[in-house]
């Protein structure tokens, strides 16, 4: 599954009008994950929802395999269930009365056997770390790390082709992180796509395939975790930080260090530094 | 040296849940403590604990000798220990930024002229007097965050709480935060409890308590805990990633000190060659 936006641009309406979107340009497919970042309000949560049509695209078209959302060549309703949106606020999405009701709706929507629903609402309330005790409560009573999890959930049972998560680690400890992160490295496959914004740049960089930066709703940079986070002054002009261990390289770099700067998660960043040492005149002082 | 809070062997209890089960900890004039712990080991708890938003069903809260368990100080209390929370939208109220700021010293019936001054230097300490004559609403999350600091420290507060308060913010908004509650430490001397899962933020702390269901499984200098992996691990938490890259050099033999952030670890790198 492919979709593409095309010159997309979008004004919430109102007394004061915002543009959120400026002329966007940007396709998404399976088999990648993509991180999206940039700060608040530069637009990421508006372009996310073009991707499932809950927006539909006011200037520029959205084509999902070639088919416009502008002219309506495809069904709306079946393309949220191909591409799921996980919100960027859990109580935005929740509302049924238990969480077992929560995560049944839309598979329940899709015209599925009973059997089916069954099986994918326990699946998927598993995938999600949703323990079995809570099955009976009210989504509204729990923690906000739960309810996350909950919204994380009743989009897998309806088996999107595309997951897109809105921060979905906002506010959970260390180990919540981890566990919603390794579960969606599993769960993507070259079947499978996700699209991942996040305030953590040391999750998106161990995490993604590619990363697009939004700036005042433009594309500022598009590239691989290598080619972005090695520009790390041109981020900073907008706002963002790179993942401390691409200071450290760029810091050495700085200081005559033959190291490549693009490196980011932890192991890349100590092979990077202990081939510089052992290439340098005394290497093997330093055991290497 | 005489804690302002001291916490004794405190329970508290939500229905069947016991969410705190003997927890006792001092906190000190000046001092920035950190509070970490998975998700529902009892911080947030605990924090409400401190003001008397909360009260313990056994043991005491002490602050400054007044116990939360009595009426009577309450008040006296929540002056001395203000607290900020999570989401800033929930803090703010009034229609400009200054009215919001001036909220809490006139509840606490403090006569006008005073106020003004008050409102002023609280919203100078946080870096957003010359937003003052702004709605709320206009404003970024972290600037919203550093309002609500405001807001607390025009009450003169001698402790400042802050439950979570930059889980919700991009990384600018975060710095900015940050350096809001750095300066009103270092500055002014003001005691700073900060519960965060964020462990770059731990380090800036003079002490961490690690919060585990419900008790304190360690407390200590935060640079010595992050350096007990088991630990660590045994309670969800994590290590900074400079800290982590700085371990894996050294297990790879280099000899540097373990660094806490960028800056440290260059250094220690270029001093090898
Ligand atoms: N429902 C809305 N009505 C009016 N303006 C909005 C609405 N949602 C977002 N905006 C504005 O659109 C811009 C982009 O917002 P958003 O897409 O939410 O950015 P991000 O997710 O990057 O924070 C911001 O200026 C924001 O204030
Ligand atoms: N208002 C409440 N009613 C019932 N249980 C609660 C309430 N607030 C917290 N709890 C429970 O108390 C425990 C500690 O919660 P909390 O102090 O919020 O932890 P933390 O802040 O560390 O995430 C958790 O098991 C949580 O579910
Ligand atoms: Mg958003
Ligand atoms: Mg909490």
């Amino acid at each position: 599954m492919q979709i593409e936006l095309k010159n997309i641009s979008y004004t919430y309406q109102g007394p004061l009008p915002v543009a959120a979107l400026h002329n966007i340009n940007l396709t998404v497919k399976t088999g990648e994950i993509l991180g999206l970042i940039g700060h608040t309000g530069s637009g990421k949560s508006t372009l996310l929802q073009h991707l499932n049509g809950l927006i539909k695209p006011q200037e520029g078209d959205v084509l999902v395999d070639g088919l416009s959302v502008k002219k309506g060549e495809l069904p709306l309703t079946r393309l949220r269930f191909r591409v799921g949106l996980v919100f960027q606020y859990p109580e935005h999405q929740l509302f049924e009365e238990t969480i077992l009701k929560e995560v049944a709706f839309g598979p329940r929507n899709m015209n599925l056997s009973e059997d089916e629903i069954e099986k994918r609402v326990k699946r998927s309330l598993i995938d999600a770390g949703i323990a079995e005790d809570l099955y009976e409560r009210s989504p509204f009573e729990l923690s906000g790390g739960q309810k996350r999890r909950v919204a994380l959930a009743s989009i897998l049972a309806m088996e999107p082709e595309i997951l897109v998560l809105d921060e979905p680690t906002a506010g959970l400890d260390p180990r919540g992180r981890k566990d919603i992160l390794n579960f969606l490295v599993n769960w993507q496959n070259p079947n499978r796509g996700i699209v991942l914004v996040s305030h953590n740049m040391e999750e998106i960089a161990a995490f993604a395939d590619r990363i697009v930066v939004l700036h005042e709703g433009t594309v500022f940079l598009d590239g691989t975790p290598k080619e972005v986070y090695s520009e790390a002054k041109k981020l900073a002009e907008v706002g963002i930080r790179v993942p401390q261990v691409s200071l450290v390289l760029s810091g050495l770099q700085e200081r005559g260090w033959p190291v490549e700067k693009g490196a980011f998660t932890v192991p890349e960043a100590a092979q990077e530094i202990l081939g510089a040492l052992k290439k340098s005149p005394g290497g093997e002082r330093h055991g290497l | 040296m005489e804690p302002i809070i001291k916490v004794k062997d405190i329970y508290h209890q939500y229905g069947d849940t016991e969410a705190l089960r003997g927890v006792s900890v001092n906190v000190y004039p000046g001092e920035f403590l950190a509070v970490v712990g998975a998700n529902g080991s009892g911080k947030s708890t605990l924090a409400r604990h401190l003001n008397g938003l909360l009260l313990p069903s056994s043991g005491e809260v002490l602050v400054k000798n007044l116990s939360t368990n009595n009426p009577d100080d309450i008040w006296t209390i929540r002056a001395i220990v203000g607290m900020v929370f999570q989401n800033p939208d929930n803090q703010l109220v009034a229609t400009t930024i200054e009215e919001d700021v001036a909220f809490g010293p006139e509840n606490l019936g403090i006569p006008s002229p005073e106020i003004r001054t008050r409102v002023d230097e609280a919203l100078k300490w946080v870096n957003m007097y010359d937003y003052r004559k702004r709605s709320p609403h206009q404003l970024s999350g972290g600037q919203k965050q550093r309002v609500a600091i405001a807001g607390i420290l025009a009450m003169h507060p001698e402790v400042l709480v802050l439950d979570e308060p930059t889980a919700m913010l991009d990384p600018m908004g975060r710095q900015e935060v940050l350096e809001a509650i750095t300066y009103l430490n270092r500055e002014l001397k003001m005691a700073v409890v900060l519960i965060t899962h964020h462990m770059d933020e731990v380090v800036l702390a003079d002490r961490v308590v690690a919060m585990g269901e419900g008790k304190i499984a360690a407390e200590g200098n935060p640079k010595e805990l992050f350096k007990n992996t088991e630990l660590v691990t045994s309670l969800g938490l994590d290590v900074p990633q400079v800290f982590a890259l700085s371990s894996l050099l050294r297990e790879n033999g280099l000899k540097i000190d373990y660094a806490f952030n960028p800056e440290e670890l260059v250094n220690a790198l270029c001093r090898l060659n």
